[in-house]
């Protein structure tokens, strides 16, 4: 569905990224782990086109409707939600401009609510501004709204970072589900391999810019070829 | 050191009010590690900004919150700039948004330095190359004339925790400062809080959704639901007998992820997995 040629991306004198090639498969979810400063989000953000690459390119099945078709939910809820519009706007906005639902108000209105009730939020959060809401409920919302363009292609930077595990639990089962019923396509991207194996089928690692090991999840997971992934396997924070 | 008596923060909301805190007192005695935790929503980021009053004017924010023998809830802005950051510092939830981006970050670190610590430019610099290598940031010497926007998210988050380290302040509080990072690192940050509260007897309160870090440096755990405490007690005893419902709830959930539902995965008893939850499970 997406195929990345030899992406890199220097930031004046830094790396971030560094020559990867990788494929991504219709219908897979597909897990990106690494360090923090490793690239992941540079990497998300070039396959969206937000960035430009410094040479490489990304190749789309349908180029045409890519805005559309491929969303985003950042790693950082705070600023990819305008401070001076209400939550309830902010999820409405992508059903309009797609004309995902017929405009009349009503219907997307309901829909609205059919968004933040997926996302455990209730109905009467649509009024409020994103500075009322706690961390963890404006990460909700980013999903709420990816969600809302009936996308094909769904990045996922971190999404699940600022929540407890009893709503990420729900989350997580909320992104398997849609993406079974719906046949997405994820690059999901996190930290935490538990989460990752929870989600994700095959799981590239990078490092430094690069990637250093691409695999099936129980390839990964049972058999890591490399150091930081073992690590990242054995690490029980022990203090 | 820090006492929060029946504290109760409310918001207005529409016609309606939030209580997002709701009578809720706790304290946290030198040198221990308090952890406060509860679900998303549950009011643990707004009890962090009602000890240090930086609530919205339209709010209403009632109790007491004795640090050092004062109320801090009646001490006027220009004492409470003098507590905020030397006395108390915090580390925000929001990393991104609590950096300044007009300032490099070599400039955001030194600034501290110079203003709590006396140190002149030129010490002040070194010494936040040396911060940045603390919370292991690669080419520090380099990367000290970044900006915010051009650090990723967890080296943001380290900036935060750099900051803190820097104010050596005689309270901290940490609001899920680690939640950007993977095991290995937080691991490290960790160690160095728990190095930080041993070196200057510091009090903290460690706000998380994590229970892996709950029960690897906190003393003692305070459990928040809907803006009121529910269980406080000894970390241990947290975790051998939780009595509410709601806590074995947040400890059980760990379960779903640790244990996924591969039969090859299950086969490793899922231990190798709980990176995050860490051996409790
Ligand atoms: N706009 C920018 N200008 C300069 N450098 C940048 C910019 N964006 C990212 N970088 C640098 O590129 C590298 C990779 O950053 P990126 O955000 O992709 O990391 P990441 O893997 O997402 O990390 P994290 O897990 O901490 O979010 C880092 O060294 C970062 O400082
Ligand atoms: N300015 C505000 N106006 C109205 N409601 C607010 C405001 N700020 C926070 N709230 C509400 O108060 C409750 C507690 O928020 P708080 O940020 O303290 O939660 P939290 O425990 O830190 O959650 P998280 O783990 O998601 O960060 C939430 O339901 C939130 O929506
Ligand atoms: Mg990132
Ligand atoms: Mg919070």
């Amino acid at each position: 569905m997406i195929e990345i040629k030899n992406l890199t991306k220097y930031f004046g004198p830094v790396c971030a990224v560094s020559n990867i090639s990788l494929k991504i498969e219709q219908g897979e979810s597909l897990g990106l782990v690494g360090e923090s400063g490793s690239g992941k989000s540079t990497l998300a953000r070039m396959i969206l086109g937000l960035i430009s690459p410094t040479s490489g390119v990304v190749l789309y099945n349908s180029i045409g409707k890519l805005r559309q078709e491929c969303q985003i939910v950042f790693q950082d809820p705070q600023t990819s939600l305008n401070p001076r519009i209400k939550i309830g706007e902010a999820i409405g906005e992508p059903l309009i401009i797609h004309k995902i639902v017929d405009s009349g108000k009503l219907n997307v209105e309901r829909r609205i609510k059919e968004l933040l009730d997926m996302v455990k939020l209730p109905a009467s959060y649509a009024d409020r501004y994103p500075h009322a809401l706690s961390g963890g409920e404006r990460q909700r919302v980013g999903i709420a709204r990816a969600l809302a363009s009936d996308p094909k292609f769904l990045i996922l930077d971190e999404p699940v970072s600022a929540l407890d595990v009893s709503i990420q639990v729900d989350i997580l089962k909320l992104l398997k589900e849609i993406k079974q019923r719906l046949n997405l396509t994820y690059l999901f991207i996190a930290h935490d391999l538990s989460v990752i194996g929870y989600m994700c089928d095959r799981i590239v690692v990078m490092q430094n810019g690069k990637i250093v090991e691409v695999g099936l999840r129980e390839e990964i997971l049972a058999n890591p070829k490399q150091e930081y992934t073992r690590k990242l396997l054995q690490s029980t924070l022990a203090v | 050191m820090l006492e929060v008596k029946n504290l109760s923060t409310y918001f207005k909301q529409g016609d309606s009010t939030v209580k997002a805190v709701d009578n809720v007192s706790f304290s946290v005695a030198k040198g221990e590690i308090l952890g406060l935790v509860g679900e998303s929503g549950s009011g643990k980021s707004t009890i962090a900004h009602s000890i240090l009053k930086l609530i919205p004017a339209s709010a209403s924010v009632s109790g007491e919150i004795i640090f050092e023998n004062r109320n801090l809830l009646q001490l006027a802005e220009p004492e409470l700039i003098k507590i905020r950051g030397s006395k108390i510092s915090m580390i925000f939830q929001d990393p991104f948004t609590s950096l300044n981006p007009v300032l490099t970050i070599g400039e955001q670190i030194a600034e501290v330095l110079r203003f709590h610590q006396g140190m002149n430019r030129q010490q002040a610099r070194d010494r936040a190359i040396e911060l940045l290598e603390t919370v292991r940031i690669r080419n520090s010497g380099l990367r000290v004339r970044d900006y915010p926007h051009q650090f990723s998210g967890g080296m943001q988050q380290r900036v935060m925790i750099a900051i803190a380290l820097a104010c050596e302040p005689e309270f901290l509080i940490a609001d899920e400062p680690t939640t950007a990072l993977d095991v290995t690192i937080q691991a490290e940050i960790l160690r160095l809080i728990v190095e930080l509260k041993e070196k200057f007897n510091l009090g903290i309160m460690y706000i998380t959704h994590n229970f892996g870090i709950v029960k690897n440096i906190c003393q003692r755990v305070v459990v928040l639901n809907k803006g009121r405490v529910v269980e406080e007690g000894e970390t241990g005893q947290i975790f051998s007998n939780p009595q509410q419902a709601y806590t074995q709830r947040l400890i059980e959930c760990l379960r779903v992820l640790t244990h996924p539902p591969t039969p090859s995965l299950s086969k490793r008893g899922g231990g190798v997995l709980s990176a995050d939850g860490g051996e409790l499970l």
